[in-house]
């Protein structure tokens, strides 16, 4: 893992306060609200929260492709300098697929089956400017290869339903790689595979990652995803980032009550025990439809108490290094809490 | 791929002759053909002499393989009323019939189709609002009626178009315009359903995330994997229109099969009404045939079945 | 702060009931209220025609033909849409005419979801010789030019009330087949089917307890489409002579009735064919709107 504990001078991608609101019939959803964050050249930063937390509406807000009913704000979104939220939609697209690209989640449903591997790879490429057909096929040959798929020349011509779930990811991954991309967005890449499948590709993208000097925001709700990637982490929920760190750190170090409760939930991690139970998170994810108050988790928090419920939001504290949580609880209390769940001396 | 298309074929065939034995069926229960050839007033034994003469006095599954056997040759028999060759008389009305169809199906297409496409795309706006009121409304008209309203206002009020005939092609816009009404909202519909889950699909995000210009997204990406449904449905229609043609055929006096249709079963001349059954059923089966081998052409996934 | 035991204010919405929701859907939705108001109307009209009706639609006035209607000069509110060719009420007609209407697109409709519906369950549910069969009874049905063979029906059995429903219903059971045979077979592969079967439940029992509830909706839909286009019909038999034989007042005749007169009194054409086509309008927005309110993509 690269060594980015420090912040880095020039981030690729810096966000701040990007909040996403959806216009619904019952009133305006907060579905992110003062995301903040800089991703460096070269490292994988993961976004890990579970479904409907906001993790993907966020990364949708960078590509430009939010649904019509959602409208993104942010204080700044520079990437690779440029303030991308004010782009035309013109201008995004000169960017987007080249140096900015994306990996959807289902492989089975992001090519598409009309139309050859090949079409689908050079298109963009040639679309870019980046060379002529010739040259797009050999970029595309030269990647499927390097991405492990053989008799790339002949693959080619081949349909997106006639290749396994795991070589149609893999394309799509070489399709991201097509234009030598600075950042790739990879929504949830492994979710849609077979177990078995999602390490290789995880192996693989961490592989290119290191060969062309990518930058990655991984988006997950597996932190055993996020373990074996990332070098750092932010912990998503409704809506908001409730703590981010080094990944080793976080996993060393669990601050937010939430974030305990998502590492005690990891099988192999938690109790001891095979028999056990495996632990759940109580309760049910707040509505983010109108005004939010104070701190979101409150309902399932175990620490919650009566402050929790007043202000706006909860402001999000410093410990030491990279790691910060938003919680009003102080580090100490929030650490014996942890430490209590595993049966150690609080 | 070809398995399945012979397959198809099987079913196609099977299709045929079942509609064969059923609209030949329905047309001898419609009572004593050799009453109704003798007329009223002829005795016992003039109708049983009838009823030998034309073979109706044999089992019905006999007249039956003697009818389809002489059919498949191209035989449909004789007109009880003109006593024409079935065929001849088919054949004599038919170009008029078809070109009414096809030009109303073409003329369908060609408003439906880019319609649907803007109304998927500016998906609740007011070409979207417009164009489903227009389906509704499309949808609920009844076509005689829309026909005789054509006829006032073009014909008879601003006097711009003939209301009646078929010598012109002017004589086919008013039939046309009509027509096509009966299948234009469908159409519309399908397509601008079929663009709405492309363009919701993954394929079409990713394609905006690669970057491709609108139109490349739109057309190359979203509307072929809408087409598939639409061009069954436009096979479907044709065959449709063929036999719907009767009511507009009647109101504008074209003289094509639908109106020899009504004409034949207004006089009872079974003959004839059983062999167009036959023929628009057959039509319609090559049809839809003809649909899957489009469709294969798009879609590489029944292609390669 | 305090470290005692959080008391918390409630965070969870309260979920309403399917019908809660359905209502407060059907209360924001124009399209449905529209429908429904257009059908009641016609319901109305239909089922009180004798007492609303201002005059016997059948009673010949041959002094008095082709009065003017009450907005032209002469007119009177005796006669709102004048008489026609036979000196009868023009207005009467068109009530009564809402009868036919009714009847005969609400029966086949009936008849054809009937047939159709259970032809489809079966198939779906069943799979295998049964699918097979039902497949092809769908394709044999699609390949008969339906309008054709209603006109040669109705030559055949007469153009009564009764043979003109069963007929036309003849002509519409396929799309409910094949709409309940795709519902069928998404359905079969829940859980609490299998639960069912697993239970001993009988395959009638499945199919009508279990299975027809979940597409019931879909069935409603279709049945307002088909109703819809069975009245659409039903007319231009009609107005071709091939269907609700003269003088009964059927939309349809009234229009074919008044088509010599057209060039010099077309209201006598505008208003039967206007009001098919609201009446048609009505209940597709009222299927349509049903499904609106009830389909669970609806409910976000």
């Amino acid at each position: 893992m690269a060594d980015t504990t420090d912040a880095c001078r020039e981030p690729i991608l810096s966000v701040r306060n990007l909040d996403v609101t959806l216009k619904t019939a019952i009133g305006e959803l907060h579905a992110t609200r003062g995301i903040s964050y800089d991703i460096c050249p070269g490292e994988t930063f993961a976004i890990v929260g579970e479904s409907g937390c906001g993790k993907s509406i966020s990364s949708m807000a960078l590509m430009g492709l939010l649904p019509r009913i959602a409208r993104a704000r942010a204080d700044h979104c520079l990437f690779d300098g440029q303030e991308i939220l004010s782009l035309s939609r013109r201008q995004l697209s000169k960017i987007r697929g080249n140096t900015l690209s994306m990996i959807f989640q289902d492989p089975m449903t992001s090519l598409n089956p009309v139309y050859t591997i090949g079409d689908q790879l050079t298109e963009v490429f040639v679309r870019h400017g980046k060379g002529t057909r010739a040259q797009a096929r050999d970029r595309a040959v030269f990647l499927l290869e390097r991405v492990g798929i053989k008799n790339a020349a002949e693959r080619l011509n081949a349909y997106p339903h006639q290749l396994s779930g795991g070589l149609r990811q893999r394309v799509v991954i070489a399709m991201a790689m097509m234009c030598s991309p600075k950042l790739i967005i990879a929504d949830e890449p492994t979710t849609a595979l077979d177990v078995t499948v999602q390490m290789r590709t995880l192996a693989l993208l961490s592989e290119l990652q290191k060969e062309f000097g990518l930058a990655i925001i991984l988006i997950t709700h597996d932190l055993g995803v996020v373990a074996s990637l990332s070098d750092r982490v932010a912990v998503m929920y409704a809506g908001q980032i409730v703590e981010t760190a080094p990944t080793a750190q976080l996993f060393a170090d669990p601050t937010h009550p939430y974030t305990q409760g998502l590492i005690r939930c990891i099988p192999s991690y938690g109790e001891p025990h095979p028999d056990a139970e495996l632990p759940t998170i109580p309760g049910m994810v707040p509505s983010l439809i109108g005004r939010q108050k104070g701190c979101a988790f409150r309902n399932r928090c175990p620490l919650a108490f009566a402050d929790c419920a007043e202000g706006d939001t909860i402001a999000l504290r410093e410990t030491h290094g990279e790691h910060a949580y938003r919680c009003l609880r102080p580090h100490d209390a929030l650490m014996a809490h942890w430490r209590g769940l595993h049966g150690e001396p609080a | 791929m070809w398995r399945y298309f012979v397959k198809r074929l099987g079913i196609a065939v099977l299709v045929v002759f079942t509609v064969s034995v059923i609209s030949f069926g329905l047309l001898r229960l419609s009572g004593d053909l050799a009453q109704n050839l003798a007329g009223e007033g002829a005795t016992q034994a003039q109708v049983q002499d009838i009823r030998v003469l034309y073979g109706l006095d044999r089992p019905l599954p006999v007249q039956y393989v003697d009818w389809a056997g002489r059919a498949i040759t191209g035989d449909l028999g004789r007109s009880l009323f003109t006593n024409d060759p079935v065929f001849h008389l088919i054949a004599a009305r038919m170009p008029v019939t078809a070109v009414l169809a096809l030009g109303s199906l073409l003329l369908a297409i060609c408003v439906a189709l880019p319609l649907g496409v803007f109304a998927a795309v500016y998906r609740n706006s007011w070409i979207d609002r417009a164009a489903l009121g227009m389906a509704v409304f499309g949808s609920a008209v009844p076509s005689f009626w829309f026909a005789l309203i054509l006829i006032y206002v073009f014909g008879v009020q601003l006097r711009w178009l003939p209301i009646s005939g078929s010598t012109t092609w002017w004589h086919f816009v008013l039939p046309m315009v009509t027509l096509s009404t009966m299948v234009m909202p469908q159409i519309m519909r399908l397509t601008r359903g079929g663009m709405i889950e492309a363009l919701d699909a993954d394929y079409v995000k990713m394609a905006w995330a690669k970057g491709l210009n609108p139109g490349v997204v739109f057309f190359k990406h979203a509307l072929r994997n809408a087409l598939l449904p639409v061009v069954a449905l436009a096979a479907v229609s044709l065959g449709f229109l063929l036999g719907g043609s009767v009511i507009v055929e009647s109101v504008f006096s074209l003289n094509g099969i639908g109106s020899l249709a009504y004409e034949s079963i207004k006089r009872a001349d079974f003959p004839v009404v059983q062999s167009i059954l036959f023929v628009l059923s057959f039509i319609y089966v090559l049809l839809t045939l003809l649909s899957d081998l489009i469709n294969a052409r798009i879609d590489p996934r029944i292609r390669l079945h | 702060m305090s470290n005692a035991p959080a008391p918390l204010d409630n965070m969870d919405l309260a979920m309403p009931t399917p019908w809660q929701q359905s209502w407060s859907l059907a209360k924001r939705h124009i399209g449905l209220q529209t429908g429904a108001l257009i059908v009641l109307v016609a319901l109305i009209w239909a089922v009180f025609a004798p007492w609303i009706a201002p005059a016997d639609p059948y009673a010949q006035d041959l002094a008095n033909r082709l009065a003017p209607a009450v907005w032209q000069d002469g007119g009177s509110w005796a006669h709102v849409l004048g008489t026609d060719g036979f000196g009868r009420d023009v207005f009467s007609r068109l009530i009564w005419g809402t009868q036919v209407t009714m009847i005969v697109g609400f029966g086949a409709a009936v008849i054809s979801g009937i047939v159709g519906s259970t032809l489809g369950m079966l198939g779906g549910y069943l799979g295998g010789r049964v699918d097979a069969a039902v497949i092809f009874l769908i394709n044999v049905k699609l390949a008969m030019p339906g309008v054709l063979i209603a006109l040669s029906l109705v030559s055949i059995f007469g153009g009564s009330l009764l043979s003109i429903t069963i007929i036309l219903s003849l002509l519409f059971w396929d799309r409910f087949a094949v709409v309940t045979r795709t519902a069928t077979q998404q359905v079969r592969t829940r859980e609490f089917i299998a639960a069912a079967e697993c239970s001993g439940a009988s395959r009638g029992w499945i199919l009508f307890r279990e299975i027809l509830p979940n597409i019931a909706n879909q069935i409603i839909v279709i049945g307002s489409l088909e109703m819809g286009i069975a009245i659409l019909i039903e007319a231009a038999l009609s107005f071709l002579g091939l269907g609700i034989q003269p003088p009964t007042p059927s939309w349809g005749i009234l229009v074919s009735e008044a088509r010599d007169t057209m060039f010099f009194k077309p209201h006598l054409i505008v208003a039967p064919g206007l009001a098919i086509c609201i009446l048609v309008v009505g209940i597709n927005l009222l299927g349509d709107g049903i499904r609106d309110i009830t389909e669970p993509q609806g409910r976000n």
